[in-house]
């Protein structure tokens, strides 16, 4: 809470809008994709296999034509992290099989042996989860927030024949998006006014837990409080307005599954497939 | 010589700086406050100006160009105590009504002064006092917050800020959405705090507002000031006013609507009252 | 209140609660400084438990969802494995429910009982942690015995509607702690062993639970208007 640290910036990936085959494609065929290669990522154990997966997807943010701004952007708040979880690995973590000499220590310290191979694995393990982060970021940059959200409903329609409301999820879903920066705003408002009424230092120490405790209530009860308020309004306006579910409703945005889709979809299977075999 | 309380010079400001949607809110504003006055700062809408109130008690600070001096404290200064700064400054910002938390009303309008270590009769009769201020009776010490009205919780809001008894009040927009009367006790408010010595810096957009309150006036346009001086120097320059996307008062519109069908009235008529003395003028001679 | 205005309020609920938790997920709002290792507990499985007691065990669930994808997409948190991040988090708001629907009609006799219940099989476990960590067996034992006693005093203090709101809060957040830390052992996820996994759990979920239960009892008591307290501390 130094200056009313901006919301403005919430730690969620941005759209960039250029005019990409990736940008053009279907938002259900997007996140189905996303889907097959996140699954492909997690599950690759050759060394050789999750390099290729990483290069695939940095070359995706070309076909997406984005500035190289947005790749760094998408990493530099996992950055830390990363760099702790790959010390880590390198201390403690297992070694990736099938290379057969590099077990042997380069590095021995007290407990701490450090091999070739442990330090192949901590760079697969960091390799993993930087594809990862890149390939949320990139969903995140070719797709606006209200074609991802009729992209999921459209996913979760077949639900609805199972007695599942997929639509209700997707309203949910929609709801929240489209009331988290209005919530922001009024989370910034609210930070803004109790700083303004709080003696002492702006930022306290971990150890002041009570009073910690104190100014983190002065901004989560009012801001629960602005979710209730609106949960009233919007529940009133919804039942002035006939809402009905999903029943005979039609979509503003109509999205269309082209050849571009059906590719991509068949790219991402197959990449799993090769995952899984290998 | 009154001294002046807040001296903004040349300040700038832009959201997000440093990350790919920077939005520059303010360029170059400058703002004077004197010792016990009501000063007001107007300007259309996304001028700047709840980002420049925001300087009186270091939410923002002066990063590279400007400076801002509040009871001579300079907050660009990383040393500056902003603690001790801000039980000076009473900042009540937009939507006020939102920053409450406690269950109940005391509670909520002792969170400020409970930190000045006070005895429990000095913080209730503190808390009571800035209560009547704006118009709550002891009776709402023990009601339930989150069941008043919008407009009675945005006066415990504003209790709240009033029971830390300020040295200088900032009302970013207090009347902004309330009814009449709501405004004319805000109006009585705000003359009761000048008479007891409070300097004040209002945010408005309503200029008959001003007019009858204010006694200095800065018009920020585009995240510049463009004007700053007495009420009725400032705010008799229409060409100005045109130019910085604000209208004239509703008197001086109907005065020059009069002047227009032929009946001479004087081009300083600002206020309902002043036009009113104006017609019996005229009708007079 | 009929069936649909119930229905959509539920909808309602969940998208706005939602939006808290991404909210409180993707902004420093939602971690509070505290003195353990990690240097912040987050607070973001809050609106989980809190959709769980206003709404029932459907709601707590959809919001839960909704948390374990935020932090699946969230950059800040590096493990993307959703056997760990997600599935776990989905009982959060479920168990907070059942455990306010459980305790909201019980007296102050049961909610004793069911306390020296949770002692004793807190003691028990620590009998077998001991075996193997012997000093962490007796931390362990130290800590329940010393909420027991902090717990009992302040049920005879406070009003058993309360204490309902607490428990829920303290189970929510014990779920998320131990399930996720569980998911994680078992994923062989980096540098998460199993002693790790404790040592974290205790220094880092204690907290945690410590921190729901206030803030869950400051929201339900401010906004449904619960709790025995009649007036202001002035």
């Amino acid at each position: 809470m130094a200056e009313a640290a901006s919301l403005r910036s919430v730690r969620l990936g941005r759209y960039w809008r250029t005019d990409s085959i990736l940008h053009l494609m279907d938002p259900r065929s997007k996140l189905v994709a996303g889907g097959l290669i996140t699954a492909a990522t997690v599950v690759a154990s050759s060394p050789w296999l999750v390099l290729m997966l990483f290069a695939g997807i940095v070359s995706l943010y070309m076909v997406a034509r984005l500035p190289r701004a947005a790749i760094l952007a998408a990493l530099r708040p996992v950055l830390p992290l990363l760099l702790v979880l790959g010390l880590f690995q390198v201390v403690l973590g297992g070694e990736p099989a099938g290379l057969g000499g590099a077990g042997i220590p380069l590095l021995s310290w007290g407990p701490i042996h450090v091999s070739l191979a442990r330090l192949i694995g901590a760079g697969l393990s960091v390799a993993r989860l930087v594809s990862l982060v890149l390939l949320a970021a990139l969903l995140l940059a070719t797709t606006t927030i209200s074609a991802l959200v009729t992209g999921l409903e459209m996913l979760l329609r077949p639900l609805n024949r199972l007695g599942l409301p997929g639509h209700q999820l997707a309203m949910v879903g929609s709801i929240a998006l489209r009331f988290m920066p209005i919530l922001a705003e009024g989370l910034e408002a609210v930070q803004r006014a109790q700083l303004a009424r709080t003696l002492g230092a702006d930022r306290l120490s971990r150890w002041q837990v009570a009073r910690n405790a104190r100014r983190t209530a002065a901004l989560i009860v009012p801001l629960f409080a602005d979710a209730f308020r609106r949960v009233d309004d919007l529940t009133t306006a919804m039942l002035a307005r006939c809402y009905r579910g999903g029943r005979g409703r039609t979509y503003y945005r109509h999205a269309r599954m082209g050849g571009t889709d059906w590719v991509a979809l068949g790219l991402a299977a197959a990449v799993l497939a090769f995952a899984l075999a290998f | 010589m009154t001294a002046d309380v807040i001296r903004f010079e040349h300040l700038a400001w832009t959201f997000g700086s440093g990350t790919l949607d920077a939005q520059l809110a303010l360029q170059d504003a400058s703002l004077c406050v004197r010792q016990g006055e009501v000063s007001a700062l107007i300007g259309p809408s996304g001028a700047g100006k709840s980002t420049l109130v925001a300087f009186a008690n270091g939410l923002h600070r002066p990063r590279r160009t400007g400076q801002a001096l509040v009871l001579g404290c300079d907050t660009g200064d990383p040393a500056a105590d902003l603690g001790a700064l801000r039980a000076r400054v009473g900042l009540v910002l937009q939507y006020p009504q939102l920053q409450l938390f406690e269950r109940f009303v005391g509670d909520d309008v002792a969170y400020g002064p409970r930190q000045l270590g006070l005895s429990r009769p000095e913080l209730r009769s503190r808390v009571l006092n800035a209560m009547s201020l704006v118009g709550l009776g002891e009776e709402y010490v023990d009601r339930r917050t989150f069941s008043l009205s919008g407009g009675e919780m945005r006066r415990v809001a504003l209790a709240g800020v009033l029971a830390m008894q300020p040295e200088v009040l900032v009302l970013d927009e207090a009347t902004a959405g309330l009814d009449p009367a709501g405004r004319q006790k805000i109006h009585e408010l705000i003359r009761t705090l000048r008479a007891n010595g409070t300097t004040i810096l209002m945010v408005s957009n309503d200029l008959d507002q001003v007019a009858e309150l204010a006694d200095s006036v800065t018009i920020l346009s585009q995240g510049r000031t463009v004007a700053s001086g007495p009420v009725r120097t400032v705010l008799a320059d229409r060409e100005m006013l045109l130019a910085a996307g604000l209208a004239p008062t509703h008197a001086a519109a109907v005065a020059e609507e009069i002047s227009a069908h032929g009946v001479s009235l004087p081009g300083d008529v600002l206020t309902a009252s002043d036009l009113e003395e104006a017609l019996w003028q005229k009708l007079r001679r | 209140m009929d069936a649909q205005e119930r229905g959509i309020r539920r909808v309602v609920t969940a998208g706005l609660l939602l939006a808290v938790t991404l909210l409180l997920a993707l902004t420093p709002v939602g971690f509070i400084p505290v003195p353990t290792p990690a240097g912040s507990a987050t607070i973001a499985h809050i609106p989980s438990i809190i959709g769980g007691i206003l709404e029932g065990p459907l709601v707590g669930l959809i919001v839960s969802l909704g948390f374990g994808f935020a932090a699946f997409l969230s950059p800040l948190v590096p493990v993307k494995d959703p056997l760990v991040i997600i599935v776990p988090r989905l009982a959060i708001g479920v168990v907070a429910a059942l455990v306010y629907l459980g305790l909201r009609k019980a007296n102050k006799a049961a909610l004793l009982a069911i306390l020296f219940v949770l002692l004793a099989a807190v003691l028990w476990a620590a009998k077998v942690v001991s075996e193997v960590y012997l000093w962490l067996g007796i931390a362990i034992a130290v800590l329940a015995v010393g909420g027991v006693l902090a717990g009992g005093l302040w049920l005879f203090r406070g009003d058993t509607q309360v204490v309902g709101l607490a428990a829920a809060g303290v189970a929510g957040s014990l779920t998320n702690t131990v399930l996720v830390l569980a998911a994680a052992v078992w994923r062989q996820v980096a540098g998460v062993t199993a002693p790790v996994a404790v040592s974290i759990g205790l220094m880092q979920g204690i907290p945690e639970a410590v921190i729901s239960a206030i803030i869950v009892v400051a929201v339900v008591a401010s906004v449904r208007q619960v709790g025995r307290r009649r007036g202001s501390r002035l």
